[in-house]
């Protein structure tokens, strides 16, 4: 894989206030700062207005080369052409090393621009109260943004895909992402950066219209994101420049990246009741090397193990076996998190952990029977458990063949700009163990549909989407479908107490309630 | 192929209707399959499953040449799986080697969508045509049924299935 070049644009609307490229933030400025963070990755080059160039080339570290160009034409002619990956950022960007040490891990080879959304807590906050600048085409809707002011590109992402930027967001549907400053270009897509004609600055959004332009040209943008917490500002003026880089200074890396490690949208069970400890055992595990493969694999022994103290029969064995199963699904969750805390993702991985996941719980519903054959149940067991596997086989499908739908809508450009939102968490490879299920947060609208907004599939729709804005309704409809968490805690609980048999038409009743709760659901914004 | 053909699993039964190489239509294929159904009732003694498993495997091919509102196509491979996996096991009955199967064919169909949505690879053809696709497996199970060897064909299918995705599995990871 070849080393990619980096571009920071230096290129400020012109006005009164001075660029805050050139703003000390600690010993340096912010734009000279970015660029010696980023020049033992690889080549640095610094595209600046020929008019900024006797100020910043002075400051500039040695490593560095300078590129002058006179307009928004000119400086997207010299990104389209040339070859090599480019990763391409706003020169106003104060982060820390880690940050561009993630961000270049994760767009490495491919294009992707960094989205931040508060789905994920990464919003930027205004740094210097200029709500609304109109820097042109891109920025002219971050006036119309409900936020706190903050001078920022909307963005759309969806399924790990960056589906609209800046103007061509929809408002109505709520867009909860902004484009943070930072875009990857494969060499293969530069030619695409020049396919926008001329037109007015971009002031500060320069990258934006980058993503604007590989869009209209229909190159899939893939959406990267940091760990949560990890700070990554934009500031306006020179106070702001020098709060940035203490911000940075300041930050507990470690921490933060522990608590980014823990998946921003899972199940209840998951969230309050494994995650808290298992994401120091992940840190545990990251101390000693342990790669998250090897957890996985660790995982799914312990899973075999309690499926065999269950097929044991009685009662203590069930006991054994209920321990033995939170344990594996513990672990479970740890491969996970320390991959996200280490960085290191594998589609292997991955597919071995989701795999597994499928594997454990089957082996476990095998040993529940066994028990209770041995317990001098009847063979009909045998049906009760393949009809729980069946159900849950056929939710998880209803989960693929909905999201295979989503996807197919999106890839179509001339509907890109009207599209439903998703999990953002769907970049990070890990997210393919897919478990609560995609349910999207808002209603797909098709431009074709003049829709009646006063349908009741609409209505519905737009009621659930406000209900699932309080927090314990939210939290409930998590529990109520049955994601995996609360699958192997209520597996865990009936083998103690009860037989396999109630274990088994538990599984099947939950099951049904929630398979009929997700697909109503999923029925009435298809037909919305 | 779409992400969402790929998840219906069709073989090449299935796969040929679609493309409508055959000169019959939605109709003609439904009243063939209804007429299929009672001939196989009146056929067989009173009591066994396979007759209705035989008529739920005609019905839904004659679905697949029907055409479904586009909006709910998403709910197609659910359906198809809904119907493969209570077919084994109305017909299987009360045997390990329901479960057994019933997990091979699990792992079989995860596969296939875990694969296509992280690596983006689908299988090649050969091994879906050896696999039979939902279609061409519920037509040999119907059959061993008829026959009255149902489950001693589940023994037989579950590991061969399995260890055909295994193979193959593991084959496309490391090439």
């Amino acid at each position: 894989m070849t080393v990619p070049t980096c571009v920071l644009l230096a290129l400020p609307p012109a006005g009164d206030a001075p660029p805050p490229h050139l703003a000390d933030a600690g010993e340096w400025p912010v734009t000279a700062r970015l660029a010696r963070q980023l020049t033992r990755h690889g080549p640095v080059v610094v595209l600046a207005w020929t008019s900024l160039a006797p100020e910043l080339a002075p400051r500039l570290p040695d490593a560095t080369e300078l590129v002058t160009v006179d307009d928004r034409a000119e400086a997207l002619a010299w990104l389209a052409h040339g070859s090599g990956d480019l990763v391409v950022l706003e020169g106003d960007v104060v982060t820390g090393e880690l940050a561009l040490d993630r961000l270049l891990a994760a767009t490495a080879g491919s294009t992707a621009a960094l989205v931040g959304g508060t789905a994920d807590g990464t919003t930027e906050r205004a740094t210097d109260g200029a709500a609304g600048r109109a820097d042109g085409s891109v920025g002219d809707r971050a006036a119309g943004r409900a936020t706190d002011g903050a001078d920022e590109v909307p963005a759309h992402a969806a399924y790990g895909r960056v589906v609209a930027v800046g103007s061509a967001c929809d408002p109505a549907a709520g867009a909860a992402h902004v484009s943070r400053g930072a875009v990857a270009v494969a060499e293969a897509d530069r030619p695409a950066l020049a396919s926008l004609g001329a037109g007015p600055d971009a002031g500060r959004h320069l990258h934006a219209l980058l993503v604007a332009a590989l869009l209209h040209d229909a190159r899939p943008v893939l959406a990267a994101s940091l760990p949560r917490g990890l700070p990554w500002r934009r500031p306006a003026d020179r106070p702001a420049a020098q709060a940035a880089a203490d911000e940075v200074a300041a930050t507990d890396e470690d921490r933060v990246l522990l608590d980014a490690a823990v998946k921003a949208e899972d199940g209840w069970f998951t969230t309050f009741l494994v995650s808290p400890y298992s994401k120091h055992w992940a840190r545990w595990c990251a101390r000693r090397g342990l790669r998250p493969n090897q957890v996985t694999v660790a995982s799914m022994a312990i899973g075999v193990l309690a499926a065999g103290a269950f097929a044991l029969g009685h009662r203590g064995a069930a006991v054994a076996g209920a321990v033995l199963l939170q344990l594996a699904f513990t672990l479970d969750c740890v491969d996970g998190q320390l991959a996200r805390y280490t960085g290191r993702f594998s589609s292997a991985g991955a597919w071995l952990d989701s795999i597994f996941d499928r594997a454990k719980e089957y082996a476990v519903l095998a040993g529940l029977v066994v028990g209770g054959l041995r317990a001098g149940d009847e063979a009909s067991l045998w049906v009760l458990a393949g009809a729980a596997l069946t159900l849950q086989v056929a939710r998880h499908t209803l989960d693929f063949g909905y999201a295979a739908q989503q996807r197919a809508d999106l890839a179509q450009p001339a509907l890109a700009p009207l599209r439903a939102l998703e999990d953002p968490d769907a970049w990070a490879p890990t997210a393919a163990a897919d478990e609560t299920g995609p349910t999207p947060q808002h209603p797909a609208r098709r431009p074709t549909d003049a829709g009646d907004e006063r349908a009741l599939p609409h209505r519905a729709v737009a009621g659930l989407r406000r209900a699932e804005e309080v927090p314990a309704l939210k939290w409930a409809k998590r529990v109520v479908v049955l994601p995996i968490g609360e699958r192997f805690a209520l597996i865990s609980l009936l083998a103690v107490v009860a037989t396999p048999r109630v274990t088994l038409w538990a599984l099947l009743g939950w099951g049904g309630v929630a398979m009929a709760y997700t697909f109503g659901g999923r029925l009435l914004r298809t037909l919305a | 192929m779409s992400e969402l053909e790929l998840q219906c699993d069709d073989g090449a039964l299935a796969s040929s209707l679609a493309r409508d190489r055959l000169p019959v239509d939605g109709p003609v294929l439904l009243a063939t399959a209804v007429l299929v159904a009672l001939a196989g009732a009146g056929l067989a003694p009173a009591g066994p499953a396979w007759p209705w498993a035989l008529a739920g495997l005609a019905l839904a091919l004659a679905s697949v040449v029907a055409r479904p509102r586009p909006r709910l196509a998403w709910t197609r491979p659910a359906l198809l799986r809904a119907l493969e996996y209570g077919t084994v096991l109305a017909l299987v009955g009360s045997s390990p080697w329901a479960y057994a199967l019933l997990a091979a064919l699990a792992f079989h169909h995860y596969d296939i969508v875990y694969r296509a949505r992280i690596r983006g690879t689908a299988p090649p053809r050969c091994s879906t045509l050896v696999a039979g696709g939902w279609e061409l497996r519920l037509g040999l199970l119907v059959l061993a049924a008829a026959l009255g060897v149902a489950e001693p064909a589940a023994a037989v299918l579950a590991p061969a299935l399995a260890g055909l995705r295994v193979a193959e599995s593991a084959a496309s990871w490391t090439a």
